[in-house]
């Protein structure tokens, strides 16, 4: 039972929402199909989760605000980690004032309270999905640089580390080859965790109205819009709310689980 | 312990340095002209020069920075473009509204994270554990912009217990402190939880159980005080987190405080008060950092009195 509930239904769930992301476009939804007989009318017939505000079907919308979701969290995870990553291994491997510095920038980095400094670039930057990418993704390299830092300075002065340099092996070919293989299990449950934050950043953004522009949904801004009709509507912040909190929730469990599952160096020392 | 007091402060100063320079490059150095986005694209070119000459945008980079540098001395932050008033003027009125509403949050964390904590670590494996760590598992997957909404639909509009939004009087604190603190409230009832589990296998805890005390002694007193180290640590960082959040609580409040001042700012296009209060909030994030690092050191015996 406790099994279905930690790891089978979340996996559903994410993958319910990797699928309506991807495959979305090729459902027939009309998210921005006005229907103005139907403004706030509720769950019924014609549209299980009922119309928004503007006579637009809330389901179809909730669909186009996994896609807006999903591509971000993909983006931003895909650009973070492999910056990060890149920075970090970098600097520990060099060491000396290139790590110093890197270092440093780390620190300052991480004084930003994260979701505050993307507030402020996406704010500067303004709206649009790119600049919400850029945004998360300013704020987002800086866990993983300082994650595979620390990770290959313990790593990089092993017995197979110092085969490979006495080999002559080119440097970059020893990040790749030697060291990244044995940090990647951290950097992807760090990412995994991360995913969460980023669904919910961006949604924090839309919600303020610093990410996507109408028409284009975000769960973020169906809030924001939902809130104002709550009291004759409540299905507008219901539906996308149980939505967000659903995707955060199974991206929770599942990275709880793939931490006990990937900590393989915990369970044996 | 003076000399380690005096190098923390020392590298506050340069992570402080290292913030201010931060925001002043990333506003700056933003692709687009901001007195393009300020004035729009429709402004005569006598204007978008005055403007620019203005904010002194009209100098060299380095220029620019050092000004920012020799203004911050002086406490000067600047004009609002909106507002025409002096920045530092607009923060002192926002700023008693955020210290109330994240002193009031961090206080409802505190009184909501102990007991559940606690009563999670002692009931271990329980329907209590499982219930505490579920709801704590809920409260940092809800988001404050979701949380929000639904507390004022359920106790300002159904149950008209409390007012809807706004800053008048101690009622109106309540909604937005809790919304506030509830994420917090999570993540620390769950360190309170590990903490504690941790330090009640230890020897002298078992030591004050055969002489008898009550379990509540032993477990307040005796196991909480050595539990307690890791707790105000994360206490302390998540501040940082805590505020961030007041940005967004307080828009959905519309509670008038440093948050919802940058959001205004930004929605102004009022740069120089975005900079301000970007750079204020991140300021006391390292402030109250450093503090805790401190109060870490004098309370833990082991760093107190070990090292030299």
């Amino acid at each position: 039972m406790s099994r279905i509930l930690r790891f089978w239904l979340p996996l559903t769930v994410c993958a319910a929402w990797a699928l309506f992301a991807v495959f979305g476009r090729v459902l027939p939804l009309l998210p921005d199909e006005v229907q103005l007989p139907h403004i706030l009318v509720g769950p019924g017939m014609q549209a299980w989760l009922g119309f928004d505000d503007l006579g637009r079907p809330v389901w179809d919308r909730l669909v186009m605000g996994a896609q807006t979701s999903f591509l971000v969290a993909f983006f931003v995870i895909t650009i973070s980690v492999t910056i990060g990553t890149s920075i970090g291994t970098l600097s520990a491997w060099l060491g000396g004032w290139w790590d110093l510095l890197i270092v440093r920038l780390i620190d300052i980095f991480l004084a930003f309270p994260g979701i505050l400094l993307a507030i402020a670039m996406a704010g500067i930057l303004g709206p649009g999905i790119n600049n919400v990418v850029i945004a998360l993704s300013i704020v987002g390299w800086v866990g993983y640089a300082r994650l595979a830092r620390a990770q290959v300075l313990s790593i990089k002065e092993r017995d197979h580390v110092a085969a490979a340099i006495a080999l002559g092996t080119r440097p970059l070919r020893i990040m790749v080859r030697h060291l990244l293989p044995l940090i990647v299990a951290p950097l992807i449950i760090e990412a995994t965790f991360g995913i969460a934050g980023i669904v919910i950043a961006e949604a924090g953004l839309s919600y303020l109205g610093l990410g996507v522009q109408p028409p284009q949904a975000s769960w973020g801004s169906m809030i924001r819009d939902g809130a104002r009709y709550m009291l004759v509507a409540p299905h507008m912040v219901l539906a996308p709310s149980v939505a967000l909190m659903l995707i955060v929730l199974a991206v929770n469990l599942l990275g709880d689980r793939l931490r006990d599952h990937l900590d393989v160096r915990s369970a044996k020392s | 312990m003076l000399q380690l007091l005096f190098s923390r402060l020392a590298s506050a100063f340069v992570v402080v340095l290292g913030v201010a320079t931060l925001v002043f490059l990333l506003i700056h150095m933003v692709p687009g002209d901001p007195v393009e986005v300020m004035l729009g694209e429709s402004a005569q070119q006598a204007d978008r020069d005055a403007l620019r000459h203005t904010l002194g945008l009209d100098r060299p980079l380095p220029e620019q920075l050092l000004g920012f540098y020799r203004n911050l001395l002086h406490f000067n932050l600047g004009t609002s473009l909106h507002s025409k008033r002096p920045i530092t003027e607009v923060l002192a009125e926002r700023l008693p509204a955020t210290a109330e509403l994240a002193l009031a949050g961090m206080t409802m964390a505190v009184l909501l994270a102990f007991p559940l904590g606690v009563l999670a670590a002692t009931r271990k494996d329980s329907a209590w554990d499982t219930g505490a760590m579920t709801a704590s598992l809920l409260g940092v997957s809800i988001p404050n912009f979701v949380m929000g909404p639904l507390m004022i639909l359920v106790f300002a509009v159904w149950a008209r217990l409390l007012p809807v939004s706004g800053r008048e009087g101690l009622l109106s604190l309540i909604l937005p402190a809790v919304t506030l603190g509830m994420a917090l409230a999570a993540i620390l009832s769950r360190m309170v939880r590990a903490s504690l589990l941790e330090v009640l296998h230890e020897d002298y805890i078992r030591t004050a159980r055969a002489k008898g005390l009550a379990e509540r002694v032993v477990v307040w007193r005796h196991g909480m005080r050595s539990a307690l180290l890791p707790v105000i640590t994360l206490l302390g960082l998540q501040l940082g987190v805590l505020l961030a959040g007041a940005v967004i609580t307080e828009t959905v409040f519309s509670w008038p405080g440093i948050g919802l001042l940058t959001i205004e700012a930004i929605q102004t296009r009022d740069y120089p008060v975005v900079q301000a209060c970007v750079l204020l909030i991140s300021t006391t994030y390292v402030v109250v950092n450093t503090l805790t690092d401190m109060v870490y050191t004098w309370l833990d015996p082991r760093i107190r009195l070990g090292g030299r």
